[in-house]
């Protein structure tokens, strides 16, 4: 039955989440020292700060309250508490990360757009034309593309288009002077987001690329696919209906693999670029050692890979007609 | 002949980290000349923001590169092939692990690496552990599919019907049968480890104490090198551990597609 299908991926995130937790809870103590005794020998705080720091944090007391508090606070809370993030002080680290996400998202979504439509042209391509030149090259680039740290791409884009040509703007995601809510505002937006979109896509569609490749190059191996070219059928639309469209299903679970790396990936593309987006927190959050939010920020972006991973499996049982039969 | 690539390559980039600092012109932590030069003969790759030679720094910054990718890839194997292997028997203990490894696949290693190096604060061997921890759950995965395609085979029940017990299967017969999956997962590992090491410095997290390639690109970025269209000091670092991690992940292809 579908649903007892269904009912398994929904354990299974859900069994992702306790490890999740159990991560965010565990590590940070099982390592020698603590943030307290790292932020104290960093900055040589006296030793009554110390003291206070260790209560203000809960340290003092014994591990099983700590764990009966975070349960509470975190892991079964519908709002987590990380408590105050320090580089953005009166703000709790969660509302931080709340402020800084749509602009993420926004980037993500059009990134994965667009991901979307050059890996699966660039993988049809290099199927059509299995081991030929044009396969070799769209291979080897994707898997150089792979090799390649994605900040990097980030940085030649905007030194060429911004520094030398002057087309994009170096960095921000809207210009100051517009106001928003007007369409100004809107088309600043856009323009201030083709060079992330083009690093990203570019930097994080290789895999992409050659999984799609794969996947059509297997169907085209399959029997169905030998009869409809028997049959005399014109060749594109072999390739389009019998290659392509059965491959699209295993294409969206892909989808859920490649989020997180789209999402790491996003992450060093906003810090290039300056873009307002959980990037740039992570980074504010590293150079202040800010601790709280660094673990808020991998709580929530875990959470979001979770999410969106169960939902395209949800959406992958529905759709594949086979899984609908049984 | 691919195997004898892998090893091939491998000794070199040993001899590498060796010898590349040997070859340097300077001290990369002196500052030597006017900084932001452009390339010249005295400078190959030109200077940086404190007037530091970039050259040098490169040739230091391989060293680190090379032992941190080396440690890491080698602990995350381990763990991996052990996980792997636990994961693989037809017992419940193991479908437990199974599962967690199939959950923790779900999280992006590089929010693990950063969680983790953050923790631990910017040294080199939490930049090793932080890679090495984030990388095993791919490792185990395909361990466990090879594993349990070889427990298929026929020698497996014979060796069952002749009394062998699940150790001594899988020391004699599973663990020389997956001698190449381990040098591809290997060589797949190091260049995501270079990748990573790059990622990790680029965001602050390594040891300042050390250059490493990706401590060049946080320089270059931090001193502006886009705006002063300093392009060699961003991709000369950038062809050096690209080519290097492109070859690693090809002849890792190579090895398992055979």
């Amino acid at each position: 039955m579908n649903i007892t299908i269904i009912i398994r991926r929904i354990s299974m995130a859900f069994l992702t989440y306790v490890v999740l937790n159990i991560i965010i809870f565990i590590l940070p103590r099982l390592m020698p020292g603590n943030y307290v005794d790292y932020i104290a020998s960093s900055r040589f705080l006296p030793k009554e700060a110390v003291e206070e720091l260790y209560k203000k944090f809960g340290l003092n007391e014994p591990l099983y309250i700590q764990f009966i508090k975070y349960l509470s606070n975190v892991m079964f809370s519908i709002k987590p508490d990380f408590g105050y993030s320090y580089s953005f002080y009166p703000l709790k680290a969660l509302d931080v990360i709340l402020i800084f996400m749509p602009w993420t998202i926004l980037l993500l979504t059009v990134a994965t757009i667009t991901t979307f439509i050059f890996g699966s042209i660039l993988g049809f391509i290099a199927a059509l034309w299995r081991d030929k030149i044009v396969d070799r090259i769209v291979s080897g680039f994707s898997i150089f593309t792979m090799a390649n740290p994605y900040f990097i791409l980030a940085m030649l884009l905007l030194m060429i288009f911004s520094y030398y040509t002057k087309i994009f703007p170096p960095g921000g995601a809207y210009s100051t002077t517009v106001q928003p809510g007007t369409i100004a505002f809107i088309v600043s937006v856009i323009y201030h987001m083709i060079l992330p979109v083009i690093a990203l896509t570019i930097g994080t569609s290789g895999q992409y690329v050659i999984l799609t490749r794969s996947i059509i190059i297997n169907n085209m191996t399959e029997d169905y696919f030998r009869v409809a070219e028997a049959l005399g059928l014109k060749r594109h639309k072999i390739l389009f209906e019998y290659a392509l469209k059965p491959g699209i299903l295993p294409l969206i679970t892909l989808f859920g693999i490649r989020f997180g790396t789209m999402l790491s990936g996003a992450l060093l593309t906003e810090i290039v670029f300056s873009y307002p987006g959980l990037g740039y927190v992570l980074y504010q959050a590293i150079l202040s050692k800010d601790f709280p939010l660094i673990q808020a920020l991998f709580y929530m972006m875990s959470l979001m890979v979770i999410i969106v991973s169960l939902l395209l499996d949800i959406i992958y049982t529905i759709l594949d007609p086979r899984l609908r039969r049984q | 002949m691919n195997i004898r690539k892998a090893v091939l390559i491998i000794v070199l980039l040993v001899a590498l980290a060796f010898i590349s600092p040997v070859l340097a012109p300077y001290d990369p932590f002196q500052s030597i000349a006017p900084p932001y030069q452009s390339p010249s003969l005295q400078h190959l790759l030109g200077t940086d923001g404190l007037g530091r030679d970039i050259f040098s720094q490169l040739l230091f910054g391989l060293r680190i590169t090379l032992i941190v990718s080396m440690a890491s890839s080698l602990v995350s194997l381990v763990i991996g092939l052990l996980i792997g292997l636990a994961s693989s028997l037809r017992s419940i203990p193991s479908q437990i692990v199974s599962a967690l490894i199939d959950s923790f696949i779900v999280i992006p290693p590089l929010l693990i690496m950063i969680f983790i190096a953050s923790i631990m604060g910017p040294l080199l061997y939490s930049e090793i552990i932080a890679i090495s921890l984030s990388y095993w759950p791919q490792v185990a995965k395909t361990f466990r599919a090879e594993t349990l395609s070889i427990l298929q085979r026929a020698y497996i029940e014979a060796s069952v019907a002749v009394g062998g017990n699940t150790l001594w299967i899988l020391r004699k017969h599973v663990m020389r049968n997956l001698g190449h999956v381990i040098l591809a997962n290997y060589t797949y590992l190091l260049g995501v480890s270079i990748v990573s090491e790059a990622v990790m410095s680029f965001l602050g997290l390594a040891d300042q104490r050390y250059f490493s390639c990706g401590m060049i690109f946080r320089y270059a970025f931090i001193q502006g090198a886009i705006y002063y269209g300093m392009w060699q000091w961003i991709l000369a670092p950038a062809l050096v551990i690209t080519i290097i991690s492109y070859i690693l992940f090809e002849i890792s292809k190579d090895i398992l597609t055979k």
